[in-house]
C-alpha cells in the first residue's frame, strides 16, 4: 500500500473542488467500508483520500414540506432506528436492515452504499486486469459467474451491489448532486450508468460531482412496500436476488429487480 | 443420519509429571499443547481428582519441549495421550502421600483417602492430616513420573458417533435450513462435559460450513482463487446455526488406558456433512452427491429428478 494524503474538507464546496482538481488520484470517502477494502487489497493506489465525514451537517433525516431528505453521510444503521424511515417507507427500512452486518451498518453511509464499487471477484482481484480497470476482457463471460449479471452484459457483468438503491429507485427519490459551483438534481433511476456507457464507475457522478443528499417525496396514504431479498446464508450476505414491491392501492404498484 | 468410526486412543510412551512442593502447591507437568480443546482444563482437573484438591490450586505447565515428551496434537490423540499420563503421575504421588499419612496416624494406608485438601481415614474420618502438612514432611520438591502404556493387544481402538439432522428444503428458491442436530458419541469416559460439548458444537459448526456454504473457487482460466476472503468464503454465521443437542455414551471403556477415555477432536467433525445430505434426500427424495449444497445444485437436482 503506497502512503496517500488526507483531505478534510469544510464543505461539499471545497470537496468538490479538490476532486474536481486532481481528476485521478484523488478519492472521495464517506464511512470507507468499501474504499480502504479497495486501497488495502491493492485495487486501487489513491494520491489523496478526501475525507468527507469532516463535513458538519451532512448527516441527517428531515422531514421538509414536500419531501423528506437524507444526508448523503447519514449513517445506515440512523435508517433503520429513524422511526419515520420505519413506518413511512419500509422498502427502504428492509432494505437498509438486511445490507452488511451491525458493524458496518454503525460506520457506512447512504451515499457510500450507493456509490460503493462492484463486488466482481474479477475485479476485486488486484492481479486480474479486467474490462472495468482498464484491461481487454470481462472474466466472468467465460469464468465463475456463478454471482453475475444474467441480463445484459457485453463488455462487463457486474451487478450493482447497493441494497439502497433499488429500494430507493422504487420510491421514486431524487438524487442532490454538488459540485464547486452548484447543485443539481435528477431522479435516482438515472443516477446509475450501465458498464458500457461509463468504463471506469457505476454512476453519473464525475470527477468533482458529489452526490449530497437524497430527497424522498412524502409518504401517501395507503403505500404498502417491501424488500425480498434471497441470500446464501441467513445474514452478512450480498443479495443474490432482489425483489421490490410497491403497491398504492388501488391506483397503481411497481415492482424493481435488483441482483447479484 | 450418518455415522463416524475415527481413530483417537492415544499414543503409548507420553509422559506427565505431578510435582508437589513442600509449601503443598502442585505442578503438572507435560510436553503437550492446548490448542483450544480444554488440555490444561482436564489436566489440573484429574491431578486435583486425584489428590483430593481444587482445580485452581493445582498449576498446569504444558508448551515447552524441556517437558516430558507428549505427541503432537492430531488425529484426536491428545486427551487419550496426556490424561492417562497425568493420571499415573498423580496415583504415584497420592500413593507416597498415602504411605507417609498412613505412618503418621498409624493406620494402614489402603484406609486414607484423599479429599478436600486432606488425607483422610475411611473407617474414622476423625483421624486425619491436611495435604499441606504432608506435603511438607516430603521436605524438598518431589517430582512423580506418569505415563501413558501401551495399547492393549488383541482390540482395535477407535472412538464411535452419531449424527442425526432435521432440516427444511426450500423447494422454490433451493435453500436448506438446518433445524436441528442431534449428536452422540462414544469416547469412553468423558473427562469435562463442558469442553467436550462445545468440542461437538465446534464439529458441527465447521462440519455444517462445509455441508452448505465452503468452498474455495479456482477461476479455471486463471488458476486464481476468486473467493479468497470471509466475504465469498462463506462460513455460517448464528444464524445459519440449528438447535444442537450433544449426547454422550460415557462409560469407560476397560481396556484403552486408565481413564478409559478416547479423543474428541475430529470425531465432531465427521459425520455432520453427510448426515445434512442425508437428511435432504429423505426431505426431496433425490441425493446430492457434492457438498457444499448451494441452493443452485438443490435446484439443479430437485429439475433431474423431474425429468425422470
Amino acid at each position: 500500500m503506497k502512503n496517500f494524503k488526507i483531505a478534510q474538507p469544510s464543505d461539499f464546496k471545497q470537496a468538490a473542488h479538490l476532486l474536481a482538481m486532481e481528476k485521478s488520484g484523488f478519492y472521495p470517502m464517506a464511512g470507507g467500508t468499501d474504499l480502504l477494502d479497495e486501497i488495502k487489497n491493492g485495487i486501487i493506489s489513491p494520491e489523496a483520500v478526501v475525507d468527507l465525514s469532516s463535513i458538519p451537517n451532512a448527516s441527517f433525516i428531515q422531514t421538509e414540506k414536500n419531501a423528506v431528505h437524507i444526508g448523503a453521510l447519514t449513517l445506515v444503521n440512523d435508517l433503520i432506528e429513524s422511526s419515520l424511515i420505519e413506518t413511512s417507507y419500509p422498502v427502504l427500512h428492509q432494505a437498509a436492515h438486511s445490507l452488511a452486518t451491525p458493524q458496518l451498518r454503525n460506520v457506512g453511509t447512504v451515499g457510500g452504499n450507493l456509490c460503493q464499487r462492484p463486488r466482481c471477484w474479477y475485479y476485486r482481484d488486484p492481479q486480474i486486469l479486467c474490462w472495468k480497470k482498464g484491461g481487454e476482457n470481462c472474466f466472468a463471460y467465460a469464468g465463475k459467474n456463478k454471482y453475475h449479471a444474467i441480463f445484459g452484459g457485453e463488455f462487463c457483468f457486474i451487478v450493482h451491489p447497493s441494497d439502497l438503491a433499488p429500494a430507493l429507485i422504487c420510491l421514486d427519490a431524487e438524487v442532490l448532486i454538488a459540485t464547486a459551483e452548484k447543485e443539481k438534481k435528477l431522479k435516482m433511476a438515472d443516477f446509475y450508468h450501465l458498464p458500457q456507457e461509463n468504463r471506469r464507475g457505476e454512476t453519473i457522478l464525475e470527477p468533482g460531482e458529489l452526490l449530497k443528499e437524497i430527497v424522498l417525496p412524502l409518504p401517501k396514504k395507503e403505500e404498502k412496500s417491501i424488500y425480498l431479498k434471497i441470500k446464501e446464508r441467513s445474514t452478512w450476505d450480498f443479495q443474490w436476488s432482489r425483489r421490490l414491491l410497491r403497491e398504492n392501492f388501488p391506483e397503481k404498484g411497481s415492482m424493481i429487480f435488483g441482483s447479484f | 443420519m450418518a455415522s463416524q468410526i475415527w481413530w483417537g486412543a492415544g499414543v503409548p510412551g507420553t509422559l506427565a509429571d505431578v510435582k508437589i512442593h513442600p509449601d503443598g502447591g502442585v505442578e503438572v507437568i507435560c510436553g503437550t499443547q492446548d490448542i483450544g480443546c480444554g488440555t490444561r482444563t482436564y489436566m489440573a482437573t484429574i491431578a486435583a481428582e486425584t489428590l483430593g484438591l481444587e482445580p485452581e490450586d493445582i498449576i498446569v505447565k504444558i508448551g515447552n519441549s524441556d517437558y516430558p515428551w507428549a505427541p503432537i496434537s492430531g488425529g484426536s490423540l491428545t486427551t487419550p495421550s496426556v490424561a492417562p499420563a497425568t493420571r499415573d503421575a498423580a496415583l504415584k504421588a497420592s500413593g507416597q502421600l498415602k504411605q507417609m499419612a498412613a505412618e503418621k496416624l498409624e493406620i494402614s494406608p489402603e484406609d486414607i483417602v484423599l479429599k478436600e485438601g486432606k488425607l483422610v481415614s475411611k473407617t474414622n474420618p476423625d483421624k486425619s492430616v491436611t495435604f499441606t502438612e504432608i506435603a511438607r514432611s516430603l521436605r524438598r520438591e518431589t517430582v512423580f513420573h506418569g505415563s501413558r502404556k501401551g495399547m492393549p493387544s488383541e482390540y482395535a481402538y477407535n472412538s464411535f458417533g452419531a449424527h442425526f439432522a432435521e432440516v427444511e428444503v426450500d423447494t422454490l428458491l433451493g435453500k436448506i435450513k438446518v433445524l436441528k442436530v442431534v449428536a452422540v458419541h462414544d469416547i469412553g469416559r468423558v473427562i469435562n462435559r463442558q469442553t467436550a460439548e462445545s468440542q461437538v458444537v465446534g464439529g458441527i459448526t465447521q462440519g455444517l460450513g462445509t455441508a452448505l456454504f465452503e468452498r474455495r473457487i479456482v477461476d479455471q482460466n486463471t488458476g486464481r482463487l476468486v473467493n479468497p476472503n470471509l466475504r465469498d468464503y462463506k462460513i455460517p454465521t448464528s444464524l445459519d446455526m440449528p438447535e444442537i443437542v450433544p449426547l454422550f455414551i460415557d462409560k469407560p471403556d476397560p481396556y484403552i488406558n486408565n481413564l478409559g477415555t478416547k479423543g474428541l477432536g475430529e470425531p465432531p467433525r465427521i459425520p455432520i456433512s453427510p448426515a445434512i445430505a442425508n437428511a435432504v434426500y429423505n426431505a426431496i427424495g433425490v441425493h446430492l452427491r457434492e457438498i457444499p449444497m448451494t441452493p443452485d445444485k438443490v435446484l439443479q437436482a430437485l429439475k433431474q429428478k423431474e425429468a425422470v
